[in-house]
């Protein structure tokens, strides 16, 4: 006996998952953990790759145009993808521990001795969010694997990719069972804002449907979303992306931030994308292509800041009145403005602890899937007033300059998929669209010829040639096929 | 009267002549204790504790010869002849046949040992003034193979007991004066009196659960009966690196990268490249000229009473990189006392303390050859602050030289290692032991991260402070109860023992940020004014074990020993907590057997043979958290006022069937001593087997833990091999000479895997992972893709079809490798790769050779590696035009520019369209063999007469040259690449051989003092 407990010795200063979820708190905070996941706590897990949906499309470049730095993201940028491009790894990684700890929280709360509403309202959340990081799996790798209960490592490795279709109908259930149980954005306390509400639900449901090209569902959804007046475009464009309008009028579901750099949170990317200039790393910035396709829309200027805009006062260091995006070291003589922090707002040691939350999903978007969906349906009328919604708030940044859409019909469409460009630009939306939109290549190839004759000073001639149908879907990361023993099997072409 | 019996010649020799002399070790210290006899006769004498004798030589006595022997060192005869006063010296003895050998909780006569076991004298290491015992260990024992990493101020070098005999962690159990101990820093190696080897599991089970990878015993200086001795060591020297690569210079540089820009279609990146005439060499900028020092002051002697050692030693080791230092000062105090008739009790006891100036170098190595050439270290500036004035670099490097100088990290460490205990005799044979040992030691480090702005993209706007401190309590309660007894012919030794053990560590960590200043006196914690965050933690795990041991032998002849050990340890669950580790062995001297009499010249022959199995619970950080799921602390950031949030994640991947990994193993050797012992050889073949081993397995992302691995069984591995020593010393009148060579061989076969899943590892982050292991293959082999050559044309790339006529390699142009389509399919993807190389030697040898004449002595040490592949993965950098790092010298003209050019050197590109460096081939795969002359050391000991001046006993000086010479035909900065610095992968037998860039070896040069009083 003696011996016994001479050899017992339990774990210090850590819960185990043996005596957990037996609290409200505790189960809470197992929910904070799948939110935290969800974004991760370093810059080199999620957060840098949620520049794919720009860079793997016409609308930036990998920016930075020194030779080798960050070579991996180069390679995405110009088309190049290899399975062993770390990038992707990681992505896929960090992505999946925030589904295990999803499986895990939903197990631990369901037993939990805790209120019956909170139970319900806290395994919504968790649907939600596995949902939503299922979603940022496949619309990337395609159809992954389908895993919805905690599993040993070993069972891990018999289970096979679902199919893109079995992997949304997942997402289309948990969002569905989340919708049901989640409190509207306006039930929310103050304290409890940026966590996942009904809204944030059915807005995910809606792009499922839109992805899945569900044209009725997607409809109908979005219209649960407008008929429920939590959302509204009263935030002015230019303020869309501001520091100081976390959970905004418009924002759905966003991922948030503070500065504190104790406890290691925030986001990197304002430094990843700024000017090498202006303390920045270069990365993703817009292309000309882009600046062209906004015209004269004001919100070109609230979207990419060009050489020599002026974006606020001189300062001892910066003339912040004539931007220098240190063109020998720019693609494209151009940062994005979305993901541009003030000087003002930048806490020192910025890095990693950036305060900009990530709107993830905002009504603008929501909008347009409803244009986009009720065109699909032969609606035009009802597309015409969500699209022209959209256009009216961008209006109000310079009156006469963004006028309402008339058109109709194939032309509507295009219409809709030019809004979401301009609109949603430098968010992280354009490839994904591209994808589902069954347009990548012929796009790509539209960009790389207007590329030729264009007299752009900056990036004039660059094109983008490796581009092909290969490019609809990510490689799946070397290592998954490897760890997996060869289970999870190659997407065709790599 | 010619037949006047010569017994009564010699009966009338009344008058016999007195001699006298002194014998002396090699450094000419007087030996007590040596045996000192007339040849062919019973006259004898011991030698005081100065080493000196007399003798009376029977008059008339022809041709008189003094055979003169001690323990640990060679016999020697010396013919008396007409002299009278005689000035022995004795070399340490390879492999005495006749020394008592230090095995697990005892000692044998090594006559008698049936395991296979290597000894090695303490003399022997203190050749090498190293600072750590496995550096000095290097190629002096067989079937002990010691790889550095580098010459890194504090590091210690992997030791593998043939070979490896598990894929993670192979560290030896150290076990010093009876305590074991996980590190042996603290210990200066010139306190070493003997080091044992226990090479079998047969003669390690008696350890267990901690003896996987073998056990190596030390046993530290202890003292004699006899007058006070006093000795003092002392060494110096300086240091520069073995080989560094020849990087481009500025200009150079320039141009190459003008050329990839160019063969990639991108404008230039430096209009006129011959400007830049001012070349940056990094490592320059941070290196210094090492410097090594050691010093060491012993006194020891005894009465009947008492014998005690006690030394005071000081080493220090400044590193080849400004800022990066080592020392360590230690106390020895060793002491028995005979405190009553049957009773002993005594103390080892070592306060050491070592102080590291540390610079992190994961990378710091690497980025002193990759960083450009073009970029200045310094620039002026006018801030105010001098962390701010260095060149910024294009790259994404941060300036080295910037590193060096505003690195303030430093690392204490603080040591009580030492043991009491109490010796009872019963009776005569039983014998009662009781030991109580700790090693109690407490780390400290102390780091500033200053303020400092290089260039926006290299600063740091709040300056921190961080104090870490660790406590490791190891405590040992070991009790022994052992009987010996001789039966006639038959003679046993019975063991029984109960120990229990307990490791503890506690730390702590505070740090705090934006002090005032980056003043020296401001770096503490009491100095920061924000941002302050404070963790600590408890972990301990026990162990429990009873052991039992019988040996016996009949006549000396026929011997036999068996034990067994039963190990409890906290750290596997309840229903596996448990080991029971056997072991089973026998030897026949064969040269005792009377038909073996009349083999004169073969004098010694034992064959032996041994099984054993031990156990492995040892992997890094393990805690009984392997086996339960444990959430660890986040926060997540939530409401209108951005509150902070707690937030749980789960920390580890629980594995509730985790078990002891075993390792059996089967040994057959033999030694032999031929012409009286001056010809000695031992020779083992040997076979092991692993089973579970245990290691932290990568599992698929789908599994939801992120990069966090479970701690797993993860599968078996055989390894078959052999090792031999062969030596042979010889004294002819004033000249002594041994030479004694070494040499292991080990090859380890996977038998089965978790899942039968391949293991990837090694990463980098070139072209991810060149590592493979999987069922039936070897460990940690090179796995990956053929080259067939470079395509020297453009049609040579339209002519390389698939059998469909599909062009193979689209994406290539000529000057790109030809890639091998290996499986035929007509494309070039993950299915075409094979292996290419493997990086297990099939040997690694030690060469030790003694010289002495008169005075002088003569050592010189070689060892090397035969067979091994390294993949050079910095060629991925400094052969690639995809990165802005420097290039490696001439590569203008290495790689291919034009047809006939070159077919083994890829063109230069910025966009590297045909992966000729992103894909892993047989380029970076060369052949790691190498030989290096370890040591080179020449003394002089100077007479006595002369020192008796000088109040001493003996004085030796001597000039040594550490790893002097490097033969290799592997083109990086040293073959010697151990695990390697992988890239994200845990240190392992998986990663090795994989050169990401490690801390420069360093070439020494030395002179020293041993003087005696």
């Amino acid at each position: 006996q003696s011996c016994k407990d001479f050899l017992d010795i339990s774990p210090q200063g850590q819960q185990t998952t043996d005596n957990y979820y037996t609290t409200a708190d505790e189960c809470k905070a197992a929910v904070m953990g799948c939110y935290a996941l969800s974004d991760q706590d370093d810059w080199w897990k999620i957060d840098r790759t949620r520049m794919f949906g720009d860079a793997g499309s016409d609308d930036a470049w990998k920016g930075n145009a020194i030779a080798g730095d960050q070579r991996e993201f180069g390679d995405f940028a110009r088309f190049f993808w290899l399975p062993n491009n770390e990038w992707f790894d990681n992505r896929y990684t960090h992505i999946y521990q925030a589904i295990g700890n999803c499986n895990a929280g939903l197990v631990g709360i369901d037993r939990a001795p805790i209120d019956a509403t909170l139970k319900q309202q806290l395994l919504g959340e968790l649907k939600f969010i596995r949902a939503y990081n299922y979603f940022e799996l496949v619309k990337g790798f395609g159809g992954v694997p389908l895993v919805l209960t905690p599993v040993s490592p070993a069972e891990s490795i018999a289970i096979p990719r679902a199919t893109a279709a079995e992997c949304y109908t997942q997402i289309i259930k948990d969002l569905q069972e989340a919708a049901a149980v989640l409190p509207e954005k306006n039930a929310r306390a103050s304290a409890d804002k940026g966590r996942a509400t009904k809204g944030s639900a059915n807005g995910y449901l809606a792009k499922a449907y839109l992805y899945t090209e569900q044209w009725a569902l997607a409809q109908q959804t979005a219209e649960t979303v407008i008929t429920s007046a939590q959302y509204n475009l009263n935030d002015a464009f230019s303020n869309v992306w501001n520091v100081n309008n976390p959970n905004g009028n418009e924002s759905m579901f966003e991922l948030n931030y503070n500065a504190n750099q104790t406890f290691n949170l925030g986001t990197y990317l304002t430094v990843v994308m700024r000017s090498r200039a202006d303390g920045g790393w270069g990365f993703n910035t817009p292309s000309s292509n882009l600046e062209q396709a906004f015209g004269n829309d004001p919100r070109r200027q609230w979207t990419i800041i060009k050489q020599g805009d002026n974006v606020g006062p001189k300062t001892a260091n910066f003339d912040y009145s004539n931007y220098d995006t240190k063109l020998a070291e720019n693609e494209s003589g151009r940062i994005s403005r979305k993901m541009f922090l003030p000087l003002a707002d930048r806490p020192a040691n910025e890095g990693n602890h950036a305060p900009l939350n990530r709107i993830e999903l905002r009504y603008a978007d929501l909008l347009l899937m409803h244009a986009e969906a009720s065109n699909k349906l032969g609606q035009d009328a009802k597309a015409l007033t969500s699209l022209n919604l959209v256009r009216a708030r961008a209006n109000r940044l310079s009156p006469g300059t963004v006028l309402p859409r008339t058109s109709s019909g194939a032309q509507l469409l295009s219409d809709i998929w030019l809004e979401r460009r301009l609109e949603l630009a430098m968010e992280g939306h354009r490839y994904y669209d591209l994808v589902r939109q069954k347009r990548l290549v012929a796009v790509m190839q539209a960009f790389n010829a207007a590329q030729a004759t264009n007299t752009d000073p900056y990036d004039k001639g660059k094109t983008k040639p490796l581009v092909s149908e290969t490019n609809n879907l990510f490689p799946i990361p070397t290592p998954q096929i490897q760890l997996s023993g060869g289970t999870v099997t190659q997407n065709p072409g790599y | 009267r010619s037949l006047a019996h010569p017994a009564a010649t010699r009966r009338a020799a009344a008058a016999d002549t007195p001699i006298s002399g002194t014998v002396v070790d090699e450094k000419g210290a007087g030996l007590p204790g040596v045996t000192v006899v007339l040849k062919g006769t019973t006259l004898g004498a011991s030698t005081d504790v100065n080493g000196g004798f007399t003798l009376r030589i029977p008059d008339g006595t022809v041709g008189a010869t003094l055979v003169i022997s001690s323990v640990g060192y060679n016999r020697q005869e010396v013919l008396v002849g007409q002299q009278t006063t005689f000035n022995v010296r004795l070399t340490v003895a390879a492999q005495a046949l006749d020394e008592a050998v230090v095995i697990g909780y005892g000692s044998q006569e090594k006559r008698t040992v049936t395991n296979a076991v290597t000894t090695v004298q303490g003399a022997e290491l203190a050749k090498l003034t190293v600072s750590d015992v496995g550096s000095a260990l290097q190629g002096k024992a067989a079937g002990v193979t010691v790889i550095g990493a580098g010459s890194e101020p504090g590091a210690t070098p992997q030791i593998l007991i043939r070979g490896i005999s598990t894929i993670n962690g192979n560290s030896p159990l150290y076990v010093v004066d009876g305590l074991p101990v996980n590190d042996i820093n603290y210990l200066n190696p010139k306190d070493v009196a003997t080091l044992t080897v226990l090479k079998d599991a047969a003669s390690a089970a008696i350890y267990g659960s901690r003896a996987a990878n073998g056990v190596v015993l030390i046993t530290t200086k202890a003292g004699a009966q006899g007058a006070p001795v006093i000795t003092v060591d002392a060494t110096t020297g300086v240091s520069n690196p073995t080989r560094l690569p020849h990087l481009a210079s500025a200009s150079e540089y320039a141009r190459i990268m003008n050329l990839a820009a160019a063969n990639s279609g991108n404008a230039a990146v430096y209009p006129n490249p011959e400007q830049y005439t001012q070349t940056t060499d990094w490592w320059d900028q941070i290196a210094q000229r090492g410097i090594t020092q050691n010093y060491s002051l012993g006194l020891s002697g005894g009465s009947d009473k008492v014998v005690y050692s006690t030394g005071l030693s000081y080493f220090k080791e400044r590193g080849l990189v400004r800022g990066s230092d080592f020392d360590r000062l230690s106390l020895r105090v060793k002491t028995q006392y005979q405190a009553a008739k049957r009773l002993k009790v005594g103390q080892d006891l070592n306060i050491s303390m070592t102080n590291q100036k540390y610079i992190d170098n994961g990378s710091l190595f690497r980025d002193a050859f990759r960083d450009d050439p073009i970029t200045p270290a310094r620039v002026a500036g006018t801030s105010g602050n001098p962390y701010d004035y260095y060149g910024a670099s294009p790259t994404d490097i941060g300036n080295p030289l910037a590193v060096v100088e505003r690195n303030d990290e430093k690392r204490n460490q603080y040591f009580l290692v030492g043991t009491v205990y109490a010796n009872y005799e019963f009776i005569p044979g039983l014998v009662a032991e009781t030991r109580f040992g700790t090693n109690t030691n407490f780390y400290e480090r102390n780091v500033f991260n200053p303020f400092y702005t290089i260039d926006a993209n290299e600063r740091n706007q709040v300056n921190s402070v961080t104090r870490e401190h660790n406590l490791n309590i190891y405590w040992n309660n070991t009790n022994t109860l052992t009987y010996t007894k001789s039966l006639g012919e038959h003679n046993f030794t019975a063991l029984a023992a109960a120990t229990f053990e307990k490791f503890s560590y506690r730390n702590e960590r505070a740090s705090g940020q934006a002090i005032p200043s980056n003043d020296p006196s401001l770096r503490q914690l009491d100095a920061a004014t924000a941002n302050y965050n404070a963790v600590g933690n408890n972990n301990s795990n026990t162990l429990a074990s009873l052991i039992g041991r019988v040996t016996y032998d009949y006549k000396g002849r026929y011997l036999l020993s068996a034990s067994v050990r039963r190990d409890g340890a906290s750290v596997f669950p309840t229903n596996s907590r448990f080991g029971t580790f056997p072991s089973l062995s026998a030897g026949w001297l064969i040269t005792d057997e009377e038909f073996m009499k009349s083999f004169e010249t073969m004098n010694f022959l034992k064959l032996r043979a041994s099984w054993g199995r031990v156990g492995n619970q040892n992997i890094s950080n393990l805690t009984n958290a392997a086996y339960t799921g444990t959430f660890g602390k986040t926060y997540y950031v939530t409401g209108d006022d951005r509150t902070a949030q707690v937030a749980v994640i789960q920390s580890n991947v629980p594995n509730p069937n985790v078990k002891w990994e075993t390792v059996e193993d089967y040994d057959l050797g033999l030694d032999f001593g031929f012409f009286s012992n001056k010809l000695t050889a031992t020779f083992d073949v040997f076979r092991r087997n692993t089973t579970d081993m245990l290691m932290f397995q990568a599992i698929p992302g789908h599994a939801g833990y992120g990069y966090n691995s479970p701690v797993t069984n993860i599968g078996s591995m055989k390894t078959n091999g052999l090792d031999f020593t062969v030596g042979y010393a010889e004294a002819k009148g004033p000249f002594t000479y041994g030479l004694s060579v070494n040499a292991t061989r080990a090859i380890s076969k996977i038998g089965t895997l978790a899942n039968g899943q391949a293991l990837y590892s090694g990463n980098t982050p070139i072209f991810g992972r060149p590592s493979k292991t999987e069922e039936g293959g070897n460990v940690g082999a090179f796995f990956g893709y053929q080259t067939d050559g470079i395509f020297q044309t453009a049609d040579e790339v339209t002519s390389y079809k698939s059998a469909s006529g599909a062009v193979i390699q689209p994406n290539a142009v000529a000057g790109d490798f030809k890639f091998s389509d290996l499986n035929g399919d007509g494309v070039i993807d993950a299915n075409d790769q094979k292996y290419i190389g493997n990086p297990t030697p099939a040997m690694t040898f030690g060469v030790n050779l003694n010289l002495g004449y008169k005075g002088f002595d003569l050592l010189a040490s070689l060892v090397g590696s035969l067979g091994n592949d390294v993949v050079n993965a910095n060629k991925g950098w400094w052969y690639s035009g995809s990165y802005n790092y420097n290039k490696i010298a001439g590569l203008e003209n290495l790689a291919w520019h034009g047809a006939g050019t070159s077919n083994s050197v890829p063109r230069i590109a910025a966009n590297d369209n045909n992966q000729n460096l992103t894909r892993f081939s047989n380029f970076y795969v060369e052949d790691g063999s190498y030989a290096r002359l370890r040591n080179l050391q020449l003394g002089y000991t100077f007479r006595k007469e002369m020192m008796s001046a000088l109040h001493m006993a003996s004085l030796r000086l001597y000039v040594s040259g550490q790893n002097l010479f490097t033969f290799t035909k592997y083109s990086g900065a040293d073959p010697e690449i151990g695990y390697g610095r992988s890239y994200t992968d845990a240190s392992s037998a998986l990663n090795r051989g994989v050169d990401l860039g490690n801390y420069p070896t360093t070439r020494t040069y030395l002179v020293g003092a041993n003087i005696a009083f």
